[in-house]
């Protein structure tokens, strides 16, 4: 069988209308929406960054703003400890990310559904919040922990300093570890056992099946982690906003916030930075592809049936289940603590130290009677709701097409819809304010134009799931039904989707919980009546509000986002039981 | 035994309720509000509603726009973004030629392209201090932004504070427990103008070898850092939120060196205006004894001498160091923020 036949529809329909069939019609409007959607950002970074700023806007054609932004050795720093920033988070992160995966997907230990939902809960806290609580536990002027170890051990200098490369490299991991265990967590439940299996049963021992077999299936899934964890590094901006800036350590984004948070703001130097991000992504995009040109290598879910079981660890059950369980205590624990009690007071509280003044639910009720929160609220979870769902819808699509369609050249397609992720979300909301006040659509001061955005700047976390996990499925199932005489839609619904289900539901969780606390796009782009919960957020770190008030804020996002990923939870078990009695049945 | 009132209390007594009930009507008349001017307001009134953008949270900006509501009939929307954001915003919605919001409220107004904002004086101007109204009448300030050192009463004793910025180069202990934002030009401007180019570069570059002062990102963090004791001294920060965190019971206190930086909280017209008229009222709002009472409260310095600051004694004690109005330019601020780049971050 011709494996080339698979994807876009070939058949003769006579005077060569097939191109006009409805499902290629389809596929090419979703490639267009998504290259529409990353073309406005890229276009305002192109023209931004060639083009001279007047304060009026862009001016003349120019290569000023290179200039200014390259033409200092600081940059060479700024790239130095960007990589190993990145790097390093990467790292961690995979490796954090990846054993909770294997002991909640593929070990028999117990408390998996607790280890799914803490993973969950702890990118549910946003980001600032995150590195303000870790500034709260190891500073070594008031952080709580370097207090109760120098008070236990009788110390003079604290033992720990969150002001440094490595300790914001431990504040963003334990921020993103959850991305990587949800990103290889799907990857590790299909895999098929039987490999593994059959290597032990050839004699090997377990330390050489998991270099051997399971690493090597799973290189998909972890090339894909690894490259978006890398993105997400190079991007981030909170961590070296709180922490990277007064331990001195520079990164691109804080040149490229510094410069689109000046009086006027400098969209051409934070353009012209963002040009390296975006290099770099282009180039990590190719070499992943390339590393996995082989899809067929990677499949483990074939026309030959699955069984995903589970490995027995006998006496270690417990002893493991206890050590991820210390694994989310140190990671998640710390500063979940710390936001908790400090959002009962206040001023600087340490928990198990010292607080000053007594507990009270002031702060709570100054969030809840907030003017605007409700609204916030109400927007916040309705926008995140569809951007999860229009992202997975598309990039489903846009994968497959990637992948299946046109395979040589589906690399340009993955970059595209990657390329969103280098382009700073400023950026991103002054592209998508501009386009849209130019263009005759009616979408300013509208939740559909905060949608657009969200759409646009997630679609790269879209695109990442659903390739790696559509990876692992050989493609013989889709020119076995095309043979039976299946027809495309019925190829999604009845085959990819069943089997793409847990990886589509991660998918939309982790969207959904970064666009409800989004802010860096919106400030551009909301209206009166448009209010999002990232800009209430963003005011009380900028413009009153304490630590305690900014505290509970988090802790009240996080409690909604309890309720709708405890609900997923329930949806995705009922799936994935449904999945294994249908493995069980096919393969009795 | 029950009371019984004579003539003479019945009389006093419905007199001083006439005059109490005048007095009350005298409260809800136009004529309390010298701003609220009739011709203007029935102009407004025919448009209906008022855009805002500012920079002030929601949490004081909702309940003042509320008394101009009800004082005028016309709906506020009100969109709060940061000065940056609502610049380029502005910017933007310029290029375009959307008539998106009436007037601005931030601290950066003076650093926008004139083109964005009408020229007019409101009438309450006449009220507020010489510095804080635009030559060209483009802006006007609303409250003060005085710039001073902080400290944290628990790291530092106030016997210990220098006297004047040369002297805290003399205290070697407070290495790495001073701050300052990154972005606090005006203030080294401000040093600039006062010691002289030499001096001022000196002054610093022995405060940097010395403290070796923390860049932070964030006026109101480093407040908050302040008064939680991450950081002993903020070497400069603005009073008002140094306040703010003191109200909030942080031990946080200022202490005033020559020179004093200020520059305004202010207000402005947009030159594309969908409501001109609501416009030129709200301006007029923002700078009346009402509009200033009411954001005192929350540690604002008012710009009329006529309203009392929060809390009291504030704006005589930095009064009497040298104030120096900095207002930058687009073009200045890129100098000095390079300069500030220079002598901070020497790499």
């Amino acid at each position: 069988m011709a494996v080339a036949q698979v994807g876009l529809d070939r058949r003769p329909a006579g005077n060569g209308a097939s191109i006009l069939r409805p499902r290629n019609l389809a596929l090419a409007a979703c490639v267009l929406i998504a290259g529409w959607l990353v073309f406005v950002p890229l276009a305002a970074l192109f023209y931004t960054a060639f083009t001279e700023d007047t304060g009026l806007g862009p001016g003349p054609y120019s290569l000023k703003n290179f200039f200014e932004a390259y033409s200092s050795w600081h940059v060479a720093r700024l790239f130095g400890n960007s990589l190993i920033f990145a790097a390093g988070t990467a790292l961690v992160t995979l490796v954090m990310g990846g054993l909770v995966a294997w002991v909640v997907e593929r070990t028999d230990a117990p408390l998996g559904g607790l280890f799914h939902a803490l993973a969950l809960l702890s990118f549910a806290i946003p980001g600032l919040l995150t590195a303000m609580a870790w500034i709260l536990v190891l500073s070594p002027n008031i952080g709580w922990v370097n207090a109760l170890i120098k008070s236990v051990f009788g110390l003079k200098e604290a033992p720990f300093s969150i002001y440094s490369m490595g300790g914001m490299i431990w504040a963003l991991s334990s921020h993103y570890f959850p991305l990587a265990y949800l990103t290889l967590g799907p990857a590790l439940r299909v895999l098929d056992v039987r490999m593994e299996e059959a290597a032990l049963v050839s004699g090997a021992r377990y330390w050489q099946v998991m270099p051997k077999i399971t690493l090597p299936l799973l290189r998909p899934a972890i090339l894909s982690t690894v490259l978006l964890l890398f993105m997400l590094g190079m991007s981030s901006y909170e961590v070296p906003r709180l922490i990277g800036r007064p331990a001195r350590i520079d990164v691109f984004t804080t040149d490229i916030q510094a410069a689109t948070h000046s009086a006027p703001p400098e969209f051409g130097i934070a353009s012209a930075l963002s040009f390296t991000l975006l290099c770099i992504c282009i180039v990590a995009v190719f070499f992943y592809r390339r590393s996995t040109r082989n899809a067929e290598a990677f499949a483990t879910i074939t026309g030959k049936g699955y069984m995903p079981t589970r490995i027995k660890l006998r006496q270690w059950r417990w002893p493991v289940a206890l050590a991820t369980f210390f694994l989310f205590a140190i990671s998640l624990g710390l500063p979940l603590i710390t936001l908790v009690w400090q959002s009962f007071y206040r001023n600087l509280a340490q928990p198990f130290v010292g607080s000053s003044g007594l507990a009270s639910w002031e702060n709570y009720q100054f969030i809840l009677h907030y003017p605007i929160f409700v609204d916030a609220v109400k927007t916040s979870v309705l926008l995140a709701c569809m951007a999860a769902t229009i992202i997975v819808l598309l990039t489903f699509v846009m994968a497959w097409i990637a992948l299946r369609a046109v395979p040589r050249s589906g690399w340009v397609l993955d970059s595209l819809a990657f390329m969103p992720v280098a382009i700073p979300h400023v950026i991103v909301g002054a592209a998508v304010l501009f386009a849209y006040l130019m263009l005759p659509i009616p979408v300013y001061n509208t939740i559909w134009i905060l949608l657009i955005a969200y759409v646009t700047m997630y679609l790269p976390y879209g695109m990442r799931f659903i390739s790696s996990g559509l990876t692992q499925i050989h493609k013989e199932l889709e020119e076995s039904a095309e043979v039976s005489g299946a027809r495309v839609r019925q190829v999604f619904v009845r085959i990819l989707l069943p089997l793409l289900l847990p990886v589509l539901l991660a998918a939309w969780i982790y969207i959904f919980v970064l666009a409800v606390r989004e802010l860096s796009a919106s400030v551009f782009l909301v209206g009166p009546g448009t209010h999002v919960l990232g800009t209430i957020s963003l005011t009380m770190w900028e413009e009153g509000g304490s630590y305690g008030a900014v505290s509970a804020l988090g802790v009240i996002q996080i409690m909604p986002l309890i309720v709708i990923v405890a609900a997923l939870r329930w949806l995705e078990l009922r799936v994935q039981r449904r999945a294994a009695a249908a493995a069980a049945k096919a393969a009795a | 035994m029950r009371p019984t009132l004579t003539n003479a209390s019945r009389l006093a007594l419905t007199g001083v309720a006439l005059i109490l009930s005048l007095a009350s009507a005298d409260a809800q008349a136009p004529q309390s509000r010298p701003w609220l001017d009739p011709a203007l307001l029935a102009a407004a009134k025919a448009e209906g509603t008022l855009t805002v953008y500012s920079s002030t949270n929601e949490q004081e900006g909702l309940p003042l726009f509320k008394i101009f509501e009800e004082a005028t009939g016309i709906k506020v929307q009100y969109v709060r973004g940061s000065d940056s954001v609502l610049t380029s915003r502005m910017t933007i919605e310029f290029r375009a030629n959307q008539k998106s919001y009436d007037i601005v409220h931030m601290t950066t107004i003076n650093k926008l392209p004139p083109q964005l904002l009408e020229a007019y004086e409101p009438a309450e101007a006449k009220n507020i201090l010489p510095e804080a109204r635009d030559p060209g009448k483009r802006w006007y300030g609303v409250y003060a932004n005085y710039n001073s050192p902080a400290y944290n009463t628990q790291k530092v004793k106030a016997s210990d504070l220098p006297a004047t910025y040369e002297e805290f180069a003399k205290h070697k202990e407070w290495a790495g427990q001073v701050a300052i934002d990154g972005t606090d030009n005006e203030w080294l401007k401000a040093m600039f103008e006062h010691y002289g180019e030499q001096k001022a570069t000196q002054v610093i570059k022995d405060i940097v070898t010395t403290l070796k002062p923390i860049v932070t990102d964030g006026h109101l963090a480093m407040a908050r850092a302040t008064g939680a004791g991450e950081y002993a001294i903020s070497l400069n920060n603005y009073v008002n939120l140094s306040i703010n965190v003191k109200l909030a019971g942080s031990p946080i206190e200022i202490f005033a060196l020559d020179p004093v930086a200020m520059f305004f909280g202010q207000v402005a017209i947009n030159a594309k205006a969908p409501s001109p008229n609501a416009a030129k009222l709200a301006a007029n709002f923002m700078l009346s004894q009402e509009c200033q009472q009411f954001l005192a409260k929350f540690g604002r310095l008012p710009t009329r001498s006529d309203v009392k600051d929060n809390p009291p004694g504030t704006v005589e004690l930095l009064r009497k160091k040298k104030v120096i109005t900095t207002l930058l330019t687009p073009e200045e601020e890129r100098g000095w923020q390079r300069r500030f780049a220079e002598l901070f971050k020497p790499r």
